[in-house]
């Protein structure tokens, strides 16, 4: 049975007042972690929480605690960023004690806004490997933010591939690139001369989180753009729907005739459907290195970004792929 | 030298990368080097070089595939002979990056995951050395046909146990199927136990480099080929493998067998351990041999007057490849027509006697003032003083004359450009391409201003070095060792007084193995580059030896491209505590000094 993970905008009315068997938020150093959760919007048979080890001493992270012990009576399980195994049987354990009712979705939501990209991809691993033996609905709900810093000089961590995101090898003769865009100029640069991608496209939010931000995106990445990028597509930050339709149509020729690589260093909606195609596709693989965390805070600009994700037994394009 | 056209559209030098290069492309642009002429031999070899030394370029240029394009003499005496019959694997690094993120599988997991999923590559890779095989050495569209069908069909049986497989593409196909399941299956046993990954694709658990042996033992009864011929297997990129893969790959290079030999590319300090998984470790000389190619001006030098001829010639090669095929092909352009000659570095840029004594008692020391003086007037003067102290001197005279946003133009002409590109192939096309790019000129490829040179030599420095920061692993203590020794060199050069000899290089000598580990990752990524000795220019130093920066780092840091006599590392972080610089790296070696 080959998995297929479909993918769709969903609306605040789809989400509001929705009964969810799980949900899985994280605990950080960003305001907006709290956003959403805070809104007490929906309503949660079980919440997972999971916190990161390098935010301890942060401020805005114990405040963040604060509210999740005031408001769920819940402490977050602290792990590392990388910490594959923790996630895993974190998820394992939470998803052990959600009841399933046969004929009944499981339904879960998700909170990325703050978590690390290795995390909620993983989360969607599991989601997708685990056998519930009954449909799955998984909302992931993404808090916009304004951001306090960009463009930060630091060292990448060593870059590895998402979970359960690895590509085949047969078509390894030529390499495409699609590098997502952020605010950080060296990491793209930086893992571009890496991979050397026989043919480089790049994704960039537009419109972006504020009004300038898809303008910022251009500037600080002008080199990259100038001098490594075969073209450059753009794809609203609020849809994670038409981000995944639009890589699909980046990718879609070199099928078959070469690996393709999703970098995805742009904003989370646009990880999210990186996430996805390289899970629906096995000549597609995300590779991520981190540039850390700025440590700076987050604020939410109150907009939510509402993605659903269903695992279908067979891709709907199965007759035209 | 002015053409018509459209020179914009048709950049000979867009490309820097021999990744990005065509089947078509490569073997008109290949420089054949003495270590290639090497490589072609029935033996084992690692071959190590800096980032854009080449080292894909060669390596893909030794596979069936590119090497039968090759318009060459010695190139076809090969293909002909079927003696030599390079496959050549890309380790990619969106590759080797799905080896490293399993954490929850144990070592001998890990290495029966390693051995399949490079089993699959392997294959995967053959299919295309096989269709040029194929392709070269059948005699007709008929027997061509019959041959893959014959073959894959035999294949398809041993990889698959399963008929009906009678293309080389659906073999491709066939892989590519089998790999995807067997990675879903990974991926669900972690959540269900009762699925055993193992039970997908049996024939590739066999052992590594197996299902390959057998592809070829069946090749071979279609295919004629010698009884000695040698398949070399060429593993590009083993940078991006960790200690244990390298040691499980050893440990094929200490069995030769069934013809198969290995070419192994990694970066310097890259080939992680000469352990196998017996009980005996590679032996360098029996086993395999290094073969270093950043070296291309010490391994090709006959005495110290000869190294920039090497370098040149070199260069010369590449910059009169890419031409020929170009819009400029039949313009007689020439390298140093383009570029001019450089007014520091040129020895028929002369600067008289008088003007260099002016300069000489400006900025030397007493010893040299008085030797200078002593010599005025005579021949020895340019030879012993004139020729070793004019670039420093008139670089020196820049730094401290300039004013305001005067534009300076010393980071210019032809022996500068080469020098700055330290014989690394991706740094000179990278260079030309952007000289070309800035030129204003839409309809010819007129010579370069040095002011246009000087502030492309000036960026492309500056990017080197800003960039190494991102660099995975040690990028901000590379960048923090580099800054300390250039601004050491900085101030040795301009603010202090000069000798005849200046101090452009130095010496390890702290016994500290985070600190080498530093310089040996710089060396890989080709900021540092080690002075090898010519008696033995493929052993690397470790822990000792002399060192120089990278000559591309010289504009930045405003220094001569030139090694120049050492001073020891100690010195050089001593000189960085003293003036607050780079502090994170020094407080650190406090306790060393």
């Amino acid at each position: 049975m080959s998995i297929y993970l479909d993918v769709t905008d969903i609306s605040f009315e789809d989400v509001e007042g929705a009964n969810y068997d799980l949900a899985i938020f994280a605990c950080g150093y960003e305001e907006r972690s709290v956003f959403f959760p805070g809104m007490q919007s929906s309503k949660f048979k079980k919440v997972l929480l999971l916190g990161f080890a390098e935010s301890l001493n942060n401020d805005i992270f114990l405040l963040n605690k604060e509210f999740y012990r005031l408001n769920y009576s819940l402490a977050p399980i602290i792990l590392e960023y990388n910490d594959l195994n923790q996630i895993f049987s974190s998820l394992l354990d939470a998803f052990s004690g959600v009841e399933i009712i046969e004929g009944m979705p499981l339904r879960v939501v998700v909170d990325y806004s703050s978590m690390p990209r290795l995390w909620y991809s993983e989360i969607l691993n599991f989601v997708k490997c685990y056998d519930f033996g009954v449909p799955v609905i998984c909302d992931f709900v993404y808090s916009v933010g304004e951001h306090s810093s960009m463009g930060v000089l630091s060292q990448l961590s060593e870059p590895i591939v998402l979970p359960g995101c690895e590509a085949v090898s047969a078509y390894n003769r030529e390499t495409v690139g699609i590098f997502s865009l952020g605010f950080g100029e060296g990491g793209p640069i930086c893992l571009h001369h890496k991979i050397e991608p026989d043919r480089t496209f790049s994704l960039v939010a537009r419109p972006g989180a504020l009004d300038d931000y898809t303008e910022k995106t251009l500037s600080i990445n002008k080199f990259f753009l100038e001098n490594f990028s075969n073209g450059t597509v753009f794809s609203p930050l609020t849809s994670v729907q038409q981000c995944y339709d639009t890589i699909r149509e980046v990718f879609y020729p070199y099928i078959n005739s070469a690996v393709i690589v999703i970098v995805p260093f742009g904003p989370k909606p646009h990880a999210l459907a990186s996430i996805v195609a390289a899970m629906n596709y096995p000549e597609v693989t995300c590779l991520y290195s981190s540039l850390g965390s700025t440590g700076c805070p987050v604020k939410p600009t109150t907009e939510l970004v509402l993605s659903r994700i269903k695992k279908l037994d067979s891709s709907p394009y199965m007759n035209f792929s | 030298m002015e053409l018509s056209g459209s020179p914009k559209t048709s950049n000979p030098f867009e490309n820097d990368n021999a990744r990005n290069s065509t089947v078509e492309d490569l073997p008109k642009q290949f420089v054949w080097t003495t270590a290639f002429s090497r490589l072609i031999t029935p033996k084992n070899h690692i071959v190590l070089g800096a980032r854009g030394s080449g080292k894909t370029a060669i390596i893909k240029m030794l596979s069936h595939e590119y090497l039968s394009k090759l318009k060459n003499k010695e190139a076809t005496e090969i293909i002909r002979s079927r003696r030599f019959i390079g496959i050549y694997v890309p380790m990619r690094l969106s590759w080797v990056g799905g080896l490293k993120n399993k954490v929850w599988l144990n070592e001998s997991e890990h290495e029966r995951h390693f051995q399949w999923r490079l089993n699959i590559s392997c294959c995967s890779s053959y299919l295309s050395t096989l269709r040029s095989c194929i392709d070269c050495y059948s005699e007709n569209a008929g027997h061509r046909a019959l041959t893959e069908r014959d073959i894959s069909e035999r294949i398809g049986q041993s990889w698959f146990d399963k008929g009906g497989i009678y293309s080389l593409r659906e073999l491709r196909d066939a892989l590519a199927d089998l790999e995807y399941q067997k990675l879903l299956n990974e991926q669900r046993a972690r959540v269900d136990l009762s699925i055993a990954p193992e039970s997908v694709g049996a024939a590739f658990e066999l052992g590594l480099f197996e299902p390959l042996k057998r592809a070829i033992d069946i090749t071979k009864r279609f295919i004629e080929f010698p009884a000695d011929v040698a398949w070399a297997v060429c593993l590009d990129e083993a940078e991006y493998l960790s200690s244990l893969h390298h040691i499980i790959l050893n440990s094929h290079l200490r069995t030769f067998a069934d013809g198969l030999v290995f070419k192994i590319t990694t970066m310097p300090y890259k080939h992680y351990s000469l352990e196998t998984n017996t009980s005996v470790p590679l032996n360098r000389k029996d086993d395999f041999t290094y073969i270093y190619l950043d070296n291309i001006d010490v391994a090709s030098r006959s005495g110290k007057a000869n190294e920039f001829d090497a370098l040149k010639k070199f260069c010369e090669d590449i910059f009169s490849k890419r031409i020929k095929d170009s819009a400029w092909g039949a313009s007689g352009i020439s390298l140093e027509t383009l570029l001019g000659s450089s007014y520091l570095l040129s020895n028929e840029e002369k600067v008289d006697q008088e003007g260099m004594i002016k300069l000489i008692d400006k900025y030397s020391n007493d010893r040299t003032r008085r030797r200078a003086h002593d010599l005025l007037g005579t021949k020895k003067f340019d030879d012993e003083i004139g020729r070793k102290l004019k670039g420093a001197l008139l670089l020196r005279d820049f730094g401290a004359t300039h004013k305001g946003n005067s534009r300076i133009t010393a980071y210019s002409g032809y022996e500068m450009v080469i020098r700055c590109s330290d014989g690394n192939p991706r740094r000179l096309i990278s260079l030309l391409n952007a000289f070309y790019n800035a030129s204003s000129e839409v309809s010819g490829f007129k010579p370069i201003s040095s002011a246009t040179q000087d502030k492309i030599l000036r960026l492309y420095s500056f990017d080197e070095y800003r960039r190494m920061v991102y660099e995975p692993n040690q990028g901000e203590k590379i960048y923090d060792i580099i800054s300390l020794v250039g601004k050491y060199f900085k101030h040795m050069l301009h603010y202090q007084k000069l000798g005849t000899d200046m101090t452009l290089s130095f010496r390890f000598n702290l016994e500290d193995k985070a600190l080498w580990d530093i310089v040996a990752d710089a060396i890989g990524l080709g900021l540092i580059r080690p002075m090898v000795e010519r008696s033995d220019y493929d052993t690397l130093p470790v822990m000792s030896g002399v060192f120089r920066l990278s000559y591309i780092l010289s504009p930045h840091f405003d220094l001569l491209p030139r090694r120049g006599k050492d001073v020891a590392l100690s010195t050089i972080l001593s000189f960085g505590v003293d003036r607050g610089l780079d502090r994170g790296l020094t407080f650190q070696q406090m306790d060393l000094l």
